[in-house]
């Protein structure tokens, strides 16, 4: 080894502290981009795989009833390549041991007893029922898991009103519902399993022999997609089209995409916060360290060592402790890739497993970093090595210091000369002193910016399950029914209240703007299901107008008082123009709603409801639940509280995950930024610090000198972190904003002051150990030396 | 100055002193400030073993202005050191007036360097973040009864100056800076590591007119390391340092003003 070669090294040794702070926050910006990415690149790979083997169709349409022979018609729509027709239908499932009545869907395997075409299943455990058994299924995994159920478990469906027994044959996934749950509101695989019989027996319960209520379509050309949707719809309005639909409004792939577009948001907003802090330090270190190493670089050049030679030394040091950051942060980005994944995995069940890491992702940020820190560098090094040597051998010009426009404030007495010393060294270098601040507030803005998420989804679980929907219990009906209906529930035990509403599919146009959702037809007055304004109070139905959500109105383009055509996507009825009368506040879906009447007269019937909502005696929920099955026409029925519970677990457990991660990262930049101040301001100023522990100023008196000046930053930095992290919430916010959801700003003080102590800690533990060394300072080296 | 009754009341303990020092009286247990019996002070451990001082006593009389001369190595700076608190030594004892320094620790160290002993450094050792009259407060925060700031620089004929930044003074201006800041305190003492090792012949000789100014006019006990010999004269005594032992003390029958010194 070179003598050189054995400099850097020695040096980086004696400059551990800040090189090891330096590569930590470098590694979680690694560890951040590669973690997310590849968690991001994972779920596209397990999708893409599942979609491909499985051979996921492009288009997707739901209709009424339609003869076998329409099957035949959809095969000759241009860009068709295949067409497969099946039955399904919404089931109520009865578990054995299981007070509650769960929900579910029901779909036919083909008739032929071959495996379908198109949304293949892929059996993880047992087989298809056979060609003649009429009592096997195939249930969904995430289902049977959460329940248990194994082949040969019991279950009874009650389809179209019928109860029927049926015995699990095999458990496996599907393309179509990788994310199992997606019919049910907040994605409850517990309470929503798909089932997959004989298609005998959806015939016989549906009444469709040689007819079919669902068509998935193959369309190996993306650009054919919309024209095939809209020839689908022609195809299908006479037979009860129900709207056909491409991939993107499948709510299993909906769901998908949102989560997949998620991590790669976090996977560039985060890392790019810390590898600025990290360049931010690099450059701070890097300037003291050559500036300190004046003379060598003086007695190098003397000795006859070139410019570049030395410039590519001092360079060495920064490539080591990215190096060192780049393989913690691969180590740690694989680690925390195969956590996010794994997370995933719990609520979206691929046919496979599997995390990959592929090479490019820490190739890339490494090489994004030696780039960025070698631009950050590049000054500091070139003024210290282009210095010629004589120059260089003369101690740098000391920068004239004034009195800075607060002290001058403060009087011509001014402030005491301890307080004086300090803000001058932080005034003196406003650049650095802001840059540290906002390096500080960083950490600050990430803690907030990575847990307010809880603050967010309590507000949100607040307005959509406090103020909007207020039912304890949801019944969907199978068939709209007369408002009979109402009295019969309101008959079953436990039930207090009971209110209905008119639900049912819609296509909503706006000039070409056109968007597909369901409305809600409520009775006026209803208070088991409100419509809200934006700032979440009740908001009463204009008659002959519909309301639509804030998201709706967004892609539609509409305020109230504008036209709407409004076109039942049930039956045959002509489209209305409609009035938009108010713009409801909701943060998820893009609801619409109506006076219930209307939306009947829109699906063209007298007066009807298809949903029932049921207000609960807590102590007779389970008689309640048990009964529900016996109500006629009943489809599904879920509970909201329970579903609440449940969603608030599985959310408390990724946000702790996520947030545990973020506080260690925000923990290695406050102590990256932290140390490394306080370190490099120690370096810069332990000849006077010395120099005052001579005069006869205490070990104590000259640490305050220190830590008052970090304190001062901190205390700069909180509020600003406070701002930033505001920002930061609000940007995430809106990046992920999608179609179904829109994240409420909602930031609580509990956060901003999580994120206030977390901050505080960390720059207070790295400011002890600075304190450390200046008790130790060599108080007789100061008399021989100069500055 | 505050009247010359002062300065009588100076001239006539200078008088007093010059009595002791030339064996015309003895001096009492109140006259002794710094006294030290077999000092010894190694560096280094069995193999590498540096013995800076040996077996060394010296007793340092109040208002006397010493000169320890010696060249590198000889030892003066450990002895100033060790009379400063700064060090302790490995064997022997060190006294200022009765407080044993070898034995104390390192707050009773601290509180002795700032209420009793003023440094002087050869850098002068400024905080180049305050000015010079801040320099000197840096000083007087630290005692009860400090002398005023602005009477301080004056003394050390920089009362014009006072808002100036270290950088904006001369070498020599700012090692009287730093001498106003060591006297600032009023310490009993005045440890002087080569005040002006760093300055040419003119600027060096105003630096020591100030310190046997504050020598005089305030009776500060006042401690001066050179290895220049020809500053010796203008002390009370030199004492010449060889290889960490006394090699003799020389007492100055006529102290010359520090103009008169020449090198």
């Amino acid at each position: 080894m070179n003598a050189l070669r054995r400099k850097l090294l020695r040096d980086a040794w004696r400059l551990r502290g800040q090189v090891s702070t330096i590569a930590l926050v470098i590694a979680c910006g690694i560890a951040a981009f590669t973690g997310a990415l590849s968690a991001h690149d994972s779920l596209l790979r397990l999708r893409e795989r599942d979609y491909e083997e499985g051979r996921f169709a492009q288009v997707f349409a739901p209709l009424r009833r339609a003869p076998q022979r329409v099957a035949a018609e959809l095969r000759t729509v241009d860009g068709v390549a295949d067409v497969e027709t099946t039955v399904a239908g919404r089931v109520v499932v009865t578990l054995p041991g299981e007070p509650e009545a769960l929900s579910g869907r029901v779909i036919a395997l083909p008739v032929d007893g071959q495996p379908p075409r198109m949304n293949r299943l892929s059996v993880r455990m047992g087989a298809f029922p056979a060609r003649d058994d009429t009592a096997g299924l195939v249930v969904s995994e995430a289902f049977a898991t959460r329940h248990a159920l194994a082949p040969g478990s019991p279950l009874e469906l009650l389809i179209h009103g019928r109860r029927l027994g049926f015995t699990v044959r095999g458990i496996a996934v599907s393309p179509e519902f990788i994310f199992a749950a997606a019919g049910s509101a907040l994605g409850d695989e517990a309470r929503y399993g798909i089932f997959w019989v004989r298609r005998e027996v959806l015939d016989g319960a549906y009444d469709m022999a040689g007819a079919f209520n669902h068509a998935s379509l193959r369309v190996p050309r993306a650009q054919d997609i919309p024209a095939v949707i809209a020839a689908t719809d022609r195809l299908l309005a006479r037979h009860g089209g129900l709207g056909a639909h491409a991939r993107e409004d499948q709510p299993s792939h909906r769901v998908l995409q949102q989560e997949i577009d998620e991590q790669r948001v976090y996977g560039a907003l985060f890392p790019a916060i810390l590898l600025a802090v990290a360049l931010f330090l690099l450059h701070v270190m890097v300037s003291r360290h050559v500036a300190t190493e004046r003379l060598q670089v003086a007695t190098l050049k003397s000795l006859g060592y070139g410019t570049r030679r030395i410039a590519a030394h001092y360079f060495g040091l920064v490539l080591l402790i990215i190096l060192l950051g780049g393989a913690i942060g691969t180590a740690g980005g694989a680690w925390l890739g195969s956590l996010l994944t794994g997370l995933y995995t719990h609520y979206f069940h691929f046919a496979r497993s599997g995390y990959t890491l592929a090479w490019q992702l820490p190739a890339s940020a490494l090489l994004a970093t030696l780039l960025a820190a070698a631009l950050a560098t590049a000054t500091a090094i070139r003024d210290i090595v282009r210095l010629p040597p004589a120059a260089a051998l003369r101690p740098p010009v000391p920068r004239l210091r004034g009195r800075s426009r607060l002290e001058r404030l403060a009087g011509r007495e001014g402030l005491p000369p301890r307080i004086t010393m300090g803000l001058r060294d932080l005034t003196q270098r406003p650049l650095r002193t802001l840059l540290t601040v906002i390096g500080m507030a960083s950490a600050v803005a990430i803690l907030i910016g990575g847990s307010w998420w809880s603050d967010a989804f309590d507000h949100l679980l607040h307005i959509e399950f406090g103020l909007r929907e207020r039912a304890d219990v949801i019944l969907t009906l199978a068939e709209p029914r007369s408002p009979s209906v109402l009295h019969e529930a309101a008959r079953l035990p436990g039930v207090l209240h009971a209110e209905g509403s008119r639900d049912l599919p819609v296509e909503l146009r706006s000039g070409n703007r056109r968007l597909r959702t369901g409305l809600v037809g409520l009775d006026e007055g209803a208070r088991l299901h409100r419509v809200l304004d934006a700032d979440n109070r009740p908001l009463a139905l204009q008659p002959e107008s519909i309301a639509i959500t804030a998201i709706a109105a967004r892609r539609l383009g509409v305020a109230p008082g504008d036209l709407l055509w409004v076109q039942s996507l049930e039956g045959a009825e002509p489209a209305r123009a409609l009035r938009v009368g108010v713009v409801a506040g909701n943060f998820i879906g893009r609801a619409a709603y109506a006076p219930r009447r209307l939306a009947n007269a829109l699906a063209g019937e007298s007066s009807a409801y298809n949903t029932v909502r049921l207000q609960v005696s807590a102590d007779r929920r389970a008689a309640l639940l048990q009964a529900v099955p016996l109500l006629p026409g009943i489809a599904a029925s879920g509970d909201t509280t329970r579903l609440l519970a449940d969603f608030r677990d599985t959310t408390a457990r990724n946000l702790l995950v996520f947030t545990g991660i973020l506080s260690a990262f925000a923990a290695a930049i406050s102590v990256g930024i932290v140390f490394n101040s306080a370190r490099v301001a120690l370096a810069e100023r332990a000849w006077e610090f010395a120099t005052l522990r001579v005069l006869g100023l205490r070990r104590g008196e000259v640490s305050a000198l220190l830590l008052w000046q970090v304190g001062l930053q901190v205390a700069c930095a909180l509020p600003l972190g406070f701002v930033l992290g505001r920002g930061l919430a609000a940007l995430t916010a809106w990046l992920i904003a999608g179609d179904e959801l829109r994240i409420p700003l909602v930031i609580l003080p509990t956060t901003y002051a999580y994120a206030a102590m977390v901050t505080l800690a960390a720059a207070l533990a790295s400011a002890l150990v600075v304190r450390r060394r200046i008790d130790t300072l060599d108080l007789i080296a100061v008399l021989k030396t100069r500055d | 100055m505050s009247g010359n009754a002062r300065f009588e009341d100076r001239t006539d303990a200078g008088q007093a002193l010059a009595a002791m020092l030339h064996g015309r009286t003895k001096p009492t247990t109140d006259d002794v400030v710094f006294e030290t019996q077999a000092l010894c002070r190694q560096f280094g451990d069995a193999g590498t073993r540096v013995d800076a001082l040996r077996d060394v006593g010296l007793s340092i009389l109040q208002g006397e202005f010493i000169v320890l001369l010696g060249p590198s190595g000889s030892g003066k700076s450990t002895l100033l050191n060790i009379l400063g608190g700064l060090d302790v030594p490995t064997s022997g004892s060190v006294r200022y007036r009765g407080l044993e320094l070898s034995q104390a620790d390192e707050a009773t160290l601290t509180r002795y360097r700032r209420e009793h002993v003023g440094f002087v450094f050869q850098f002068y050792n400024l905080i180049s973040s305050l000015t010079a009259r801040e320099n000197v407060q840096l000083a007087t925060e630290l005692v009860a009864s400090p002398m005023d700031a602005t009477s301080a620089l004056a003394m050390v004929g920089l009362d014009g100056r006072q808002d100036h930044f270290p950088s904006q003074l001369s070498g020599g201006e700012q090692q009287r800076v730093a001498i106003a800041r060591a006297i600032a305190k009023r310490p009993d003492c005045l440890l002087c590591d080569e005040p002006t090792g760093a300055l040419d012949v003119q600027t060096g000789r105003q630096v020591l007119e100030a310190l046997a100014r504050v020598n005089r006019e305030l009776g500060t006990t006042t401690v001066v390391i050179t290895h220049n010999a020809s500053i010796g004269r203008m002390a009370d005594r030199v004492v010449r340092l060889r290889d960490g032992r006394i090699e003799g003390i020389d007492a100055n029958a006529r102290k010359v003003g520090a103009s008169e010194l020449d090198w």
